[in-house]
C-alpha cells in the first residue's frame, strides 16, 4: 500500500486531501511544518513514504528547503508541491530542484486525487524501466561471469595439463635427473622431457625454451614435446632432429623462436652426445668438481630454413655432473640498489654457485643452486626458470 | 585526515587508515613528482598503491583512527626511495625475506609480488621500521629513428620487449621497402632483450637481400653472449659497446 505524508502548516486543508486519499485507499500521515515532514522521510529507520505532497509556505522550513535538502541527500520520494496560483519563477525553481509535479491553489480535491494517481502512474513505469535496466545488467554481469569463470577453469586446465607435462618420472632412468621449474605465469614456454631411445641402452635429456612465456609459448612447448616423442620412438641424430623439428615449427607458423639442447647418453658405450640449437651452453663437473661450459654452435629453431646445428660426442666416466638451465635462470638478474643498473647471473655466474657444492649429492646441489639464484635475483622472476642436473650411473648404477 | 608536504625532492603525506584515501596519495605523488612525459607511471602507482594497501589492511587492520606516513624522495630522475610507516606491529628484515620467498612461491601474495617485480629493492629502515621501497621507472619508448638517405638509425631509449615491438616491426618493414642500404640498430641505451624480440630480428634477417645490411651496434658484454649463443652474429654484423 502507498504511504503518503502531507506537510502543510493549514491543518483544514491538510485534512480535507488527507481524508480524500484515504478514500481512495491510500495511508495517510500529516505533519505541519517543513522540519517535521524531513524528519519523517529522511530519518533512515522510519517510515517509508511514497510521496510527500508539501505546501510552499510553512513554519521552520518552507517546502523548496524541504525538497532541496531531500534531494541532497539524494532521497529521490515523489514529491507533489501546492504552489501559490501564477507563481511561475517558483515553479521553475521547483522543477529544477526535483519536483515531481505541482498543483496551484486553490485546486478541486479531485484534481489532487487525479494527480497523486498520477504521479504513482508515472512512478511505476519508471520504477518497471529501472528494475528491467537492472535486471538487464544483472543477466549482462551474470554472462560475463561464467564467462569469466569458464576462462579461469579453461585456464586452471590448462595450466594443470602443463604441469603434468612438465613432470618427469625419474624413479626407473639408470641415471640420477633432479630439476626445479617455475613458471613466469602459471604457463610457460620452458620445457624439459625425458625418454629412452630405441636402442634401449641409450637415453633422451631435452631442454628446450619457446620465446615468450604465454599460453602461445606452452602450445609450441607441447608440440616441441611431441616431436621428442616421436624421436624417442624412431631414434636418430640429434641434429637430424632439429633439422625436422625446425621444419615443422615453421609450418607451424607464428615465427617464435625456440632454444634447445638434446643430450643423449648411451650407458653401453660411456658416451654423451650434446646437439644444440641457440641454447645457453651446457655445464660440466669432472669426478673432481671442477665445472666448465661445453660450448656448441646451433641456430635457433622455429625461423629459418637454413639453420645449422652441430653435436658433440662427450666420453663421461662415473658420476660425472652436467647441468642444462633455460634462459630465464641464467638472465637472472638483481638491480644494484645504489646506481640502478642491473646484473645478469650468467654463465660464469651458475660455474660460480656450482663451485660452492662441489661435494654436495646431486638433489641438494641443485636445491642450493636454484636457492641461491632466486635469492640473488631477490626472489623477482622475468621469465620462466628450469633448471636440470644428471648424474651418469649415479644412485641406481653403483 | 590528509595531510601533505612536498617540495621539489620529497612529499610527504600522514594519511588516515582509509582505502579511499589511497586513489588520493597515488594521484597527488604523480602529479607531484613523476614527470609522466617521460617515464612510464604504471609501476610507481601499482607499488604505492600495493604498500599502502597493505599498511592500511595488515599494518593498521583497518583500524581508521591509525595513522600512515607516506614519503617518496627524488634520488635521481626517474629514480625513487619510497617509504611507508604504519602504526602495526614493527617489521623485521628477516621477515620481510621470508615475506619474498613466500610471495615468490604462492599465488595469494600478488601485492608483495608486484612490489617486488618493479622495485631495485625492498628494506626495512632499521631506525624508523618503515617499508622502503626504491624504484626505477622505465624511460617512455622513444625509437629515436632518423632517416638518412643511405642508412635508417634507430637509437632506443630503454630495453625492447614484445609489448613495444609494433613500432619497430614498422619501421623495419619500412626500411625493407625502400632503397637505403643500411640501417642501424644502436643499443647503446639497452641493457637487455627478450626473446620475441630476437625472434623479430632474425626472422627479418631472412627478408634482407645482398648490398643490403642491418647492422646491430653498442651492444654490452651480456647482450653480445646472448647474441653468441643464439648465433645472431651470423645473421647481422654485430658491434660491441667497447669496439665503438
Amino acid at each position: 500500500m502507498y504511504r503518503i505524508l502531507i506537510a502543510d502548516d493549514e491543518a483544514e486543508m491538510a485534512n480535507t486531501i488527507r481524508f480524500a486519499l484515504l478514500a481512495e485507499g491510500y495511508a495517510v500521515d500529516v505533519v505541519h511544518d517543513g522540519e517535521s515532514a524531513f524528519n519523517a522521510i529522511a530519518k533512515p529507520a522510519g517510515v517509508k513514504y511514497s510521496l510527500l505532497i508539501t505546501d510552499v509556505q510553512m513554519p521552520k522550513l518552507t517546502g523548496l528547503g524541504l525538497l532541496r535538502q531531500l534531494r541532497q541527500l539524494e532521497n529521490d520520494t515523489p514529491v507533489i508541491v501546492m504552489t501559490g496560483f501564477g507563481d511561475k519563477q517558483m515553479v521553475v525553481d521547483l522543477m529544477r530542484i526535483g519536483c515531481d509535479d505541482y498543483i496551484d491553489k486553490p485546486f478541486s480535491i479531485k484534481e489532487m486525487v487525479a494527480m497523486v494517481a498520477r504521479v504513482f502512474e508515472n512512478e511505476n513505469s519508471v520504477d518497471q524501466k529501472r528494475e528491467k535496466e537492472k535486471n538487464d545488467q544483472e543477466r549482462e554481469i551474470q554472462k560475463y561471469r561464467a564467462k569469466f569463470d569458464e576462462i579461469s577453469h579453461q585456464i586452471t586446465t590448462a595450466e594443470d595439463a602443463f604441469n603434468q607435462i612438465m613432470t618427469v618420472d625419474t624413479s626407473d632412468l639408470p641415471l640420477d635427473l633432479i630439476y626445479r621449474y617455475r613458471p613466469f605465469a602459471g604457463l610457460g614456454g620452458d620445457l624439459i622431457c625425458v625418454g629412452t631411445l630405441p636402442d634401449k641402452s641409450e637415453i633422451a635429456i631435452l631442454i628446450a625454451d619457446v620465446a615468450g612465456h604465454d599460453i602461445g609459448a606452452s602450445y609450441h612447448a607441447v608440440f616441441v614435446r611431441s616431436m621428442f616423442e616421436e624421436h624417442c620412438r624412431l631414434g636418430g641424430e640429434i641434429t637430424s632432429f632439429f633439422h625436422v623439428l625446425n621444419e615443422k615449427l615453421i609450418h607451424v607458423g607464428s615465427e617464435k623462436m625456440v632454444t634447445a639442447q638434446l643430450v643423449h647418453i648411451n650407458t653401453k658405450t660411456n658416451v654423451l652426445t650434446l646437439g644444440n640449437a641457440g641454447h645457453w651452453p651446457m655445464i660440466r663437473v669432472n669426478p673432481l668438481g671442477e665445472p666448465s661450459l661445453v660450448s656448441l654452435d646451433g641456430d635457433v629453431l622455429g625461423i629459418r630454413s637454413d639453420a645449422s646445428f652441430s653435436q658433440l660426442e662427450i666420453p663421461v666416466s662415473h658420476k660425472e655432473k652436467f647441468y642444462l638451465c633455460t634462459d630465464g635462470f641464467v638472465e637472472l638478474k638483481r638491480v644494484d640498489p645504489t646506481t640502478g643498473h642491473s646484473v645478469m647471473l650468467s654463465p660464469s655466474g651458475v660455474l660460480h654457485l656450482l663451485a660452492n657444492y662441489p661435494s654436495l649429492p646431486l638433489e641438494e646441489q641443485i636445491e642450493a643452486i636454484w636457492k641461491n639464484a632466486l635469492s640473488f635475483s631477490n626472489y623477482r622472476m622475468y621469465d620462466d626458470i628450469l633448471l636440470i642436473g644428471f648424474q651418469t650411473w649415479g644412485a641406481n648404477h653403483v | 585526515m590528509y595531510k601533505l608536504n612536498a617540495d621539489e625532492k620529497e612529499l610527504t603525506i600522514q594519511l588516515a587508515s582509509k582505502f579511499t584515501l589511497i586513489d588520493r596519495v597515488v594521484e597527488d605523488t604523480i602529479a607531484m613528482m613523476v614527470d609522466g612525459e617521460s617515464y612510464e607511471t604504471t609501476p610507481i602507482n601499482q607499488v604505492i598503491r600495493e604498500l599502502l594497501l597493505n599498511a592500511v589492511e595488515h599494518g593498521n587492520d583497518n583500524a581508521i583512527e591509525k595513522m600512515i606516513t607516506f614519503s617518496i624522495v627524488v634520488l635521481s630522475p626517474g629514480r625513487y626511495r619510497i617509504s611507508v610507516l604504519d602504526e602495526g606491529k614493527k617489521l623485521r628484515p628477516k621477515n620481510l625475506i621470508v615475506d619474498l620467498q613466500i610471495a615468490a612461491d604462492s599465488p595469494r601474495k600478488k601485492g608483495m609480488i608486484i612490489v617486488n617485480n618493479f622495485c631495485d629493492d625492498i628494506s626495512i629502515n632499521p631506525e624508523t621500521f618503515a617499508i622502503e621501497a626504491i624504484i626505477t621507472l622505465p624511460q617512455k619508448m622513444d625509437w629515436g629513428i632518423s632517416k638518412e638517405s643511405d642508412r635508417y638509425t634507430l637509437l632506443p631509449s630503454r630495453d625492447i620487449s614484445a609489448t613495444a615491438l609494433t613500432p619497430l616491426k614498422r619501421i623495419l618493414r619500412e626500411w625493407l621497402n625502400s632503397s637505403v642500404p643500411l640501417c642501424e640498430l644502436n643499443l647503446a641505451r639497452v641493457e637487455s632483450i627478450d626473446s620475441i624480440t630476437l625472434s623479430l630480428l632474425i626472422s627479418f634477417s631472412k627478408e634482407i637481400v645482398p648490398g643490403r645490411s642491418l647492422i646491430i651496434t653498442n651492444v654490452n658484454s651480456e647482450l653480445m653472449q646472448l647474441f653468441n649463443v643464439t648465433q645472431l652474429k651470423r645473421l647481422f654484423t654485430i658491434t660491441g659497446a667497447e669496439d665503438e
